[in-house]
């Protein structure tokens, strides 16, 4: 059944954690929500479980207000940081602990379903030992376990649940984790701060920065059509460039000013994001739109090399501009050093353009 | 400015042996990382280097000097922690000074020094402000800060940044680089995190079960890694290994992977080189996500596969495939478009194969 979130605050003594968010996740849908630490995501889940009460707003499951329903006759079923798992029961007896106590099952079916789980998790060796035997990792994944162990909870909320394993296992757990719930066809929400792990896993992604949502879309809308700019500066490796721009309009030539560099705007263009309107305002561009050269070629400015860093596919160069650091995609083929001084071209046409004020995006 | 020496180090804790025989030379002006999973030696390695752990056996040389009974002072190391320990009560400027201020310097010069470290660090904006009213970031800055005005020979940090937020980590990375690049002094910095050690390191220390696995540069780590645990702790998507037995039939040489259910030619003098290296000719093949090429049909020794996963990235997609049992990751173009469920043709090229013994994990044609 699809759930549904209608202005929902939520409100601690020192933080206003959740501010008015509103949004559907529909049945069998795997909800990713992704954000900063501080973000909210945490308090999000913990109202929808029913652990965190709402300070304002309702949360509705099907037809019914779950707001109003205990915890435990949610039947939700979850794993957040620090949720205990029971000490004096074996790891295996920890993972089958929800199916003996919510669903009838043969004792056949119950060894099935934890091997299969455990074998998922790369945990079936640990079946006999007790939890303070564990490593923090191992803890957590028994945790990850208990959760999705039910055949069918009216939903699964998964917080963070693979944030301390190493990064292959984490990379190898997207995919198996995913189809897993999938197959159960378990509405799902599960949230993570790392934007690689929400466009991998995500049927759609909501975005949450200080307990606002900024954005709620597929993987390609949250990508290529950013809502805000905080959304363009947290997405990507590095995420979009997002700078302060001034607008200098001389017989109806437009140019983007910034820190003394000016990038040229096709007046059409300007038009039609009707950009005259504004005298100030936040553009956005992507590290792979930049390409870096000696000479002064197309449309760009003049830069220093402030440092460049190597990665496995590519370099990450950022340039000073002024007080400005943009970051630049280039290829390990492109030999440059600090100081050095270059010339950035940028493909304006990409460019993305944000309201100084809202920060939202527009035209 | 300084180069490092290690010989034969070993430490215990009790009966348990923390750091088994390490060697290793730090260039004079280097970037170490060293990188390792949690428990693994790094930090207890560094510690020794700082004079902060005695060491069971073995020699340390800070420039040629043997360090083994200096104290952490006598070194001229300064360290940065992932905790910075900043003075609630000083100014972002006095906490900065502060490692001067205990000295007998001339108020002048310590002002001229710290005044550096903050345009480098960038905390202009700050200097008068109190720690609790600053964020993470700048905490950790400061911090740094404070090691760079005692100008040492030698900058030891530990883990300084894992606990903060990605785009804090993303950000303070080019900025340690670019601050040790300025500097010229040499760094050893010691994180769990692959991507931290591949993209800040001149050369990569991998260290596991208290033992120095591989010590070379990106390249050489990613490339041509020692053994089984290197290749799959370093490298995002995690490389795939899989079992296969060398055969050989009138003349003709085969790799064949039984779990798969594929017999290989081999042709290449590489690949030949490794067969007559291999005693049992039971080998593990590494091959790394972004080598393994995925075609829609069938081509030249590529063989059929069931798309089990598909994850859509900024730059590239990674598919997860099924053949029997076995899992691969590929890398593809954003343009090869598949879905869960279909049939792809997967194709591993010969000259990025990498050879393991499958009993020890030995790369076969690095170790001899």
């Amino acid at each position: 059944m699809e759930l549904k979130v209608n202005n929902l605050h939520k409100k601690y003594p020192e933080v206003e954690a959740l501010k008015d968010v509103s949004f559907k996740c529909e049945s069998g849908e795997f909800l990713v929500v992704l954000g900063p630490p501080g973000a909210g995501k945490t308090s999000l889940l913990k109202t929808v479980a029913g652990l965190e009460e709402v300070t304002e707003g309702e949360i509705y499951y099907g037809d019914q207000l779950f707001t109003e329903v205990e915890p435990q006759d949610r039947d939700a079923s979850m794993a957040f940081e620090g949720y205990a798992l029971y000490p004096h029961l074996t790891v295996y007896e920890n993972i089958a602990h929800p199916l003996r106590i919510r669903e009838s099952h043969k004792e056949e079916k119950v060894k099935q379903l934890v091997t299969e789980v455990t074998e998922m998790l790369r945990i079936e060796h640990l079946w006999e030992r007790k939890t303070d035997q564990l490593s923090g990792g191992q803890k957590q994944r028994v945790a990850l376990a208990r959760a999705l162990i039910r055949e069918k909870p009216n939903i699964l909320l998964l917080d963070e649940p693979i944030a301390h394993l190493d990064a292959s296992l984490r990379h190898w757990l997207r995919g198996e984790l995913k189809r897993y719930v999938k197959t159960k066809g378990v509405t799902t929400i599960y949230s993570t701060p790392d934007y690689q792990e929400a466009l991998a896993m995500g049927d759609r992604i909501l975005v949450l920065f200080a307990g606002e949502l900024k954005q709620l879309g597929t993987r390609e809308e949250i990508l290529y059509d950013p809502a805000s700019a905080e959304v363009a500066a947290f997405i990507g490796d590095p995420p979009t460039n997002v700078i302060e721009a001034s607008l200098v309009k001389s017989n109806g030539d437009v140019a983007l000013n910034f820190n003394g560099a000016q990038l040229q705007i096709d007046s059409e263009w300007a038009g039609k994001k009707d950009l005259y309107k504004y005298d100030q305002l936040l553009l956005g561009i992507r590290p792979s739109d930049i390409r870096i050269s000696k000479e002064r070629t197309g449309n760009g400015f003049d830069a220093v090399v402030y440092v460049s860093e190597a990665m496995q596919r590519k370099q990450v160069v950022t340039l000073q501009v002024g007080s400005n650091l943009i970051r630049v995609n280039e290829s390990n083929d492109l030999k440059v050093e600090i100081g050095d001084e270059v010339w950035a071209e940028v493909n304006v046409s990409n460019a993305i353009l944000f309201d100084p004020d809202t920060k939202k995006a527009f035209g | 400015m300084a180069e490092i020496v290690l010989k034969n180090i070993c430490k215990f804790f009790g009966d348990v042996q923390a750091c088994k025989d390490i060697d290793m030379i730090i260039k004079d002006g280097e970037f170490l990382s060293i990188l390792g999973p949690s428990g693994c030696g790094k930090s207890t390695t560094m510690r020794m280097i700082a004079g902060l752990e005695t060491i069971s056996s073995g020699e340390i040389y800070i420039d040629g000097r043997l360090v083994n009974d200096l104290s952490p002072k006598q070194r001229n190391i300064a360290m940065v922690f992932e905790n910075y320990a900043l003075y609630p009560h000083m100014t972002v400027f006095e906490n900065i000074a502060f490692p001067l201020t205990m000295s007998k310097m001339k108020h002048s010069e310590i002002r001229e020094k710290v005044n550096n470290a903050i345009d480098m660090l960038r905390l202009h904006d700050v200097v008068d402000s109190y720690p609790a009213t600053i964020s993470d970031g700048q905490k950790q800055r400061v911090g740094i800060g404070r090691a760079i005005v005692r100008e040492p020979d030698l900058f030891l940090f530990d883990e300084p940044i894992s606990h903060l937020d990605i785009m804090l980590r993303q950000d303070m990375r080019k900025e340690i680089v670019r601050l040790q690049r300025e500097l010229g002094t040499t760094m050893i910095y010691v994180t769990h995190d692959q991507l931290e050690a591949l993209t800040m390191g001149d050369r990569i220390a991998v260290m596991n079960d208290s033992y120095l696995q591989q010590l070379g540069t990106r390249s050489e780590i990613l490339e041509n890694p020692s053994n089984t645990f290197v290749a799959s702790f370093v490298g995002e998507p995690p490389i795939n290994l899989i079992s296969a037995e060398f055969a050989e039939e009138e003349g003709n040489k085969f790799l064949i992977f039984d779990e798969l259910s594929i017999t290989l030619p081999l042709d290449e003098n590489r690949s030949k080189d490794a067969f007559a290296r291999s005693e049992n000719k039971a080998v593990t093949i590494g091959i790394r996500p972004q080598f393994s090429e995925a075609y829609l049909e069938e081509t030249e020794k590529s063989f059929p596969a069931e798309v089990h996963f598909v994850e859509f990235l900024d730059e590239y997609n990674v598919l997860t495939v099924t053949i029997g049992d076995t899992r691969l990751m590929l890398e593809t173009d954003k343009s090869f478009i598949t879905e869960i469920g279909k049939t792809i043709w997967v194709k591993f090229p010969e000259n990025k194969m990498l050879f393991f013994n499958r009993e020890n994990g030995t790369n076969i044609l690095k170790s001899a």
